[in-house]
């Protein structure tokens, strides 16, 4: 441990505190509606499904960012007069917490049957409590 | 948490209790059952007859049933929760079987169903 390390602690705080405040506030232009979503966990990675029917690809925006995930877009409003309307239409937009291995790195969308999955991979899991290491002897 | 004389071993655990407590605030969950759940719908009246929007996304259209019974228009089917065996952190997303009925006014000649991008439409024609 070194003295470096306390600052990135420090910083590490600070960070999930912007985070936190960022997600509970900066949302583009308040949105009209937010999709229901599902988040899952697997071996390897995280599922983020959000339920968009109607909503084209070009129309949703997701950006993978530290910590979160924001999902925005737009589904257009329909044409005309509706004898009876109860689909949401207009902007939509969600920020989903990232637990701490979530690899930010390794994330991909795609957009099937009006559903929007996006996968997020996760980190090494790291070993829990003390790990002996052997000592190999090198002559020389 | 016990502490140590040594500060800077402290810091570390206490970080790693700090990581370990953001992760708690999300725990993870089998799927949830199903429940019955119902679908928004939009309806648009046409010059020869009435439009029906529903949302059922993540669906094929093989599991989706649309009957007409004289003038009554009913849509039903069963949504099966995606990822199913996986630990669930957030569950917003309605999962089961539903069932919508909808009287037109009048006994349609002609009822057509397509599926396109999570929305079912439906066509009825007078």
């Amino acid at each position: 441990m070194r003295f470096g390390d306390v600052l990135e602690l420090q910083e590490q705080v600070e960070r999930a505190f912007r985070d936190a405040i960022a997600a509970g506030k900066a949302r583009p232009a308040v949105p009209s509606f937010a999709p229901p979503t599902d988040v899952t966990r697997t071996m390897g990675e995280y599922v983020v499904r959000c339920d968009l029917p109607g909503v084209t690809a070009e129309d949703v925006r997701v950006v993978a960012d530290e910590g979160v995930l924001r999902i925005a877009g737009r589904r257009q409003p329909p044409a005309g007069r509706l004898l009876r309307s109860e689909r949401k239409a207009g902007s939509f937009a969600r920020v989903i917490p990232l637990p701490s291995d979530a690899d930010v790195s390794k994330v991909s969308a795609s957009l099937r049957q009006g559903v929007l999955t996006v996968t997020v991979g996760r980190l090494e899991a790291r070993p829990k409590g003390p790990v002996e290491v052997p000592v190999r002897v090198e002559n020389g | 948490m016990a502490y140590t004389n040594r500060p800077y071993e402290d810091i570390d655990r206490l970080r790693a209790r700090l990581r370990s407590l953001l992760d708690q605030a999300f725990p993870a969950q089998p799927a949830p059952k199903q429940r019955r759940w119902s679908p928004p719908a939009d309806i648009r009246v046409t010059e020869d007859g009435i439009v029906v929007e529903l949302e059922v996304c993540g669906m094929a259209r093989e599991s989706i049933n649309v009957v007409l019974e004289g003038s009554v228009l009913t849509i039903d089917g069963t949504r099966e929760r995606d990822g199913e065996s996986e630990q669930f952190l957030v569950a917003e997303r309605p999962a089961g079987s539903f069932a919508r009925s909808f009287s037109l006014a009048f006994e349609p000649s002609e009822v057509n169903a397509a599926l396109d991008s999570g929305v079912l439409t439906v066509v009825a024609r007078r």
